[in-house]
């Protein structure tokens, strides 16, 4: 009886230099799942251990068919837990307070009748060619000058926000605005830009996601302003005023 | 032979018809690993093994190859899709009363910023929100905006806004966790903001712009609820009625993983 106990055992579990086999006694991984139905079970996976695991959302009283990816933390071990590169939640991503590059001015001297600024910038390092996930919202307030005199003169501006990725050249995620107000009683803001990209990192290596803001101002190429005005309206746009949210995900 | 008999019976203890059973003597599966808080560390997949894909910083998807190996290497390909877990998605979530013909007096759906104020926030609409996990969520939305110089709780427009004066639109949501009013914690969290002005001469448009937005969040699971918001922004000397959702708006929200 001994002996038989033995053999069964290792008919389907087998211990050997290469490895486990369940199923198989030529296991070909340190751990080898031969059977074509079999499965493996972690409990602290489930929905009753594990709060990432919605167990029978469809409300069909089937858990089989319900399924969440699985990921693994930088120890190899298993986990439920979606965690993004960078998500701001509720808080306040850009503060325009603290970042100099926050605003911009565009004179009347103005060449070409448009102005940008970096507002700000991240570093992301990848191991792979990949997929970036970028979703912003972006406030900004628009003004005459930096002294925050509302305008009056009834000429539109463009307001664009948008993002680039070092290494390559094309602006990414754009937004934009026309802002226009009349000659009294008018409000500077907060307008908010939201839009969303998928970009493709296409290397190994460090990439620098910086955001930009752009305003522009009467550049059309004849006719001339209106009368007493520049050809360039003077114009400062404060972005990051309000409650500004990024959120970034590798693919 | 005596410690044979022991390494068997040890073995026994966790092993038995074809399954193996780790903390567990009932294994369900062919390997039932349990325990509340076990777990299984494949040393290939960590960061050491797995350097390309398993930076020892962010976490990475597993999948399995042609062999059924678990591997980390990408899921593309027929049967690479990933399971999307649809908690809400509803085409026209506002009411579309935006000045009460339909007799939503009150709905909220109406933010009425009067003389003397300058910024005036209202409620535009609540809708319940079931978490099955702990995850983070995504929400999608779109509403559309009516403008008017009057009170459209009290009926159709009948005044344009004052010729020239700027104002501006801003939309929100909050969550209220377990639906039992919001908590100044639950007020102070906004997410999915979007803005945009409006101004016009005597005329201007009757039409319907969107605000489009998104938010990402992390939501313990329960019976919550979405709380949208709208703000009017113009001079305090001037009244602005703005309607939200007076025609198709939209709400998407998925758990996103």
């Amino acid at each position: 009886m001994k002996y038989f106990y033995v053999l069964l055992l290792f008919t389907s579990f087998v211990f050997s230099q290469t490895g486990v086999g369940v199923g198989t006694t030529n296991p070909q991984q340190k751990l080898h799942i031969a059977s074509p139905t079999g499965s493996l079970r972690v409990e602290s996976l489930n929905e009753t251990n594990n709060v990432f695991n919605g167990g029978d959302v469809d409300g069909d009283l089937d858990l089989t068919n319900n399924t969440f990816p699985l990921y693994v933390d930088d120890k190899g071990d298993f986990t439920l837990e979606l965690v993004p590169l960078y998500n701001s939640e509720d808080s306040d991503a850009l503060d325009n307070t603290v970042l100099p590059g926050s605003s911009v001015s565009l004179l009347t001297t103005d060449t070409d009748g448009k102005a940008e600024t970096q507002i700000t910038s991240y570093t992301i390092a990848i191991n792979r060619p990949t997929i970036l996930e970028v979703k912003y919202n972006l406030s900004f307030d628009v003004y005459e000058d930096s002294a925050k005199t509302i305008i009056t003169e009834r000429v539109a501006r463009r307001v664009s926000t948008y993002f680039k990725i070092s290494g390559l050249t094309r602006r990414y995620g754009p937004a934009s605005k026309c802002y226009y107000s009349g000659s009294v009683n008018s409000v500077p803001g907060s307008m908010f830009n939201a839009s969303t990209c998928y970009i493709i990192l296409p290397a190994a290596g460090s990439y620098t996601v910086s955001f930009f803001g752009e305003v522009s101002s009467n550049t059309k190429g004849s006719g001339g302003p209106p009368t007493g005005l520049a050809n360039v309206q003077s114009t400062y746009v404060e972005f990051a005023t309000g409650n500004d949210s990024i959120f970034f995900r590798l693919h | 032979m005596k410690q044979l008999i022991r390494y068997i019976v040890l073995l026994a203890s966790s092993i038995a018809l074809g399954q193996v059973g780790i903390g567990t003597t009932s294994p369900q599966k062919e390997l039932h690993i349990a325990g509340t808080t076990s777990t299984v560390r494949i040393e290939k997949l960590n960061s050491v093994n797995s350097a390309t894909f398993n930076d020892g910083v962010k976490i990475a998807p597993v999948f399995v190859d042609g062999n059924g190996d678990l591997t980390l290497d990408s899921g593309f390909g027929t049967g690479g899709v990933e399971p999307l877990n649809f908690l809400l998605d509803i085409p026209d979530f506002i009411p579309d009363d935006p000045y009460n013909p339909l007799g939503f007096n009150g709905s909220g759906t109406v933010v009425n910023n009067p003389i003397g104020v300058s910024t005036a926030e209202g409620q535009i609409i609540s809708i319940p929100l079931t978490i099955p996990q702990a995850a983070l969520i995504e929400v999608k939305y779109g509403v559309t905006v009516l403008i008017a110089g009057t009170d459209m709780q009290a009926g159709p427009p009948t005044a344009y806004t004052v010729g020239g004066e700027t104002s501006t639109i801003f939309t929100y949501f909050r969550i209220d966790l377990n639906s039992d009013g919001l908590s100044a914690g639950e007020m102070a969290k906004k997410y999915g903001q979007k803005a945009q002005m409006y101004s016009t001469y005597p005329g201007g448009t009757i039409g319907y712009p969107y605000m489009n937005s998104q938010g990402y969040l992390s939501l313990p699971p329960g019976n919550h609820s979405i709380v949208f918001y709208g703000v009017v922004n113009d001079s305090a000397a001037s009244f602005t009625s703005v309607g939200f959702g007076g025609t198709k708006d939209y709400l998407k929200i998925r758990v996103y993983n």
